[in-house]
């Protein structure tokens, strides 16, 4: 599976780091950082991440 | 009540957005009124808008800025005189205000601030240990989460009760009404002639710490420095969001748990065995959601089959959104037992969600837990009327605690 996040819309509300830790985080600047091509065993959890993002910048290929 | 009641006279004409009435009144009265509508129109003499009931009907619209703008964010002052940045732009002014502000209420630097926390908190029960008695919202909540915000923000907490006054002012309605009233106006002006003093005293002076006041002063957009007018709207804003959110969830928490002897007893259980306090802070979030948002209609829309005109006010009590029985079952209810449930709106939604969630989630965890651990026994002072005042937010006015011993409870 392929994970975009539109940056034009992330406000890093910090939403998804907790419902996919594995593939959303934040580097040392508080900068969001992710994992374009998560193993699909992160299914479950990207997509509570992709409801859970409140300006909805989460989109989900495949 | 019985439904035929309801339908022989206007449910809901005598509906006020600002009031005040026994502890609970406030946000439980949207649990009927969600049971008989999606979608509510209320006139009232100050103003006339929109209440939206329903948890998905709440999401939905806060997550279409385009639609349901935060220019006017409460709903009997649809033309506001102050613009606080960022919770009043819409996107795409929006976004670079946040961005410039979420660094400082990140996850992981509120993580850290919690050795600070639990010694704010220590230092506050140190104070109320070995008594009968305590006025929980003077002495703890109204105390706790501002200190801590203050040296955020880079203010001195020896002027919070200078600080609560003002704040007072401006979020509690008046005699002589909410909008326009002396008694905001005085606050607001008290309010931004310090924050006018003191951004001009640490420009003069050239010392800066990493307090938001003296970063305030570095920040750019789009390369340039930020006008003074703007830092203010925005130095504004986060002094009212920070002093009495935290206050007010914290005194809720308390409430529940003073008149409901299983839950208050879980919470000390837990707070024993140092376990997180994780799902009792967002229980309770839930259940005793205090912020109450409005947006203002950009465009003639339809909806749940009722026409919305451009100009018009919708109000979006986000009580009502989280006690929906169509999002979670036994939603009417306080459970400390729902596993991972839904997401609850406590903080609002879309690009305006709460920018200090993080700040007031690591601030309820620990007060819940260092509370309880050093002051398991309490309940309400039997001959106390605890009074809910609600409008934009709702808070608690007082809430006298008798300690007793376990013994008691038996």
């Amino acid at each position: 599976m392929k994970v975009h996040v539109d940056t034009d819309k992330c406000a890093l509300h910090g939403q998804c780091s907790f419902a996919a830790p594995e593939v959303f985080d934040f580097d040392e600047n508080d900068d969001l950082v992710y994992d374009a091509t998560p193993d699909d065993s992160q299914r479950a959890a990207v997509e509570q991440a992709l409801r859970a993002c409140p300006v909805l910048a989460i989109e989900i290929e495949g | 009540m019985k439904k035929t009641d309801l339908k022989s006279s206007d449910p809901h004409s005598d509906f006020r957005f600002i009031g005040s009435g026994p502890a609970g009144q406030g946000l439980n009265r949207y649990d009927r009124l969600r049971r008989e509508h999606s979608v509510l129109r209320i006139e009232e003499p100050q103003g006339s808008y929109w209440v939206i009931l329903k948890r998905e009907l709440i999401r939905s619209c806060l997550q279409d800025p385009d639609t349901f703008s935060s220019s006017a964010i409460t709903p009997l002052n649809p033309d506001p005189h102050v613009s606080m940045i960022p919770i009043q732009l819409d996107p795409p002014e929006h976004r670079p205000w946040r961005h410039l502000l979420a660094g400082y209420f990140s996850p992981k630097r509120m993580t850290a601030l919690r050795p600070r926390l639990e010694r704010g908190c220590r230092e506050l029960i140190d104070s109320i240990e070995g008594r009968e008695e305590c006025d929980f919202v003077r002495e703890f909540a109204t105390r706790f989460p501002t200190v801590v915000f203050l040296e955020l923000v880079g203010l001195p907490a020896s002027e919070l009760d200078t600080f609560l006054t003002w704040e007072h002012e401006i979020l509690r309605p008046g005699d002589d009404g909410p909008a326009g009233a002396t008694q905001y106006l005085s606050g607001v002006a008290a309010v931004r002639g310090y924050f006018t003093q003191i951004l001009a005293e640490r420009r003069a002076s050239g010392e800066g710490g990493d307090d938001i006041v003296s970063q305030a002063l570095t920040w750019e957009l789009d390369g340039k420095p930020i006008p003074d007018e703007a830092l203010l709207n925005c130095l504004f804003l986060l002094f009212l969001a920070g002093l009495d959110t935290v206050t007010n969830t914290l005194a809720f928490a308390l409430y529940h748990l003073a008149t409901h002897d299983a839950d208050r007893r879980h919470v000390a259980a837990v707070a024993r065995a140092g376990l997180p306090m994780g799902e009792v802070v967002e229980e309770l979030l839930r259940y005793y959601a205090i912020p109450e948002v409005a947006r203002k209609v950009t465009r003639d829309v339809e909806l749940a089959g009722h026409q919305f005109h451009a100009g018009d006010m919708v109000l979006f009590p986000l009580v009502s959104a989280n006690r929906d029985e169509e999002g979670l079952e036994e939603a009417d209810r306080v459970r400390f037992d729902r596993g991972r449930p839904p997401a609850h709106f406590a903080f609002g939604a879309g690009p305006h969600r709460c920018l200090g969630s993080h700040l007031a989630r690591e601030e309820l965890a620990v007060a819940l837990g260092e509370w309880h651990r050093r002051l398991p026994d309490y309940r309400l002072d039997p001959g106390a009327a605890v009074v809910e005042t609600w409008g934009a937010v709702h808070s608690l006015d007082s809430l006298p605690l008798r300690f007793t011993t376990t013994e008691d409870f038996r």
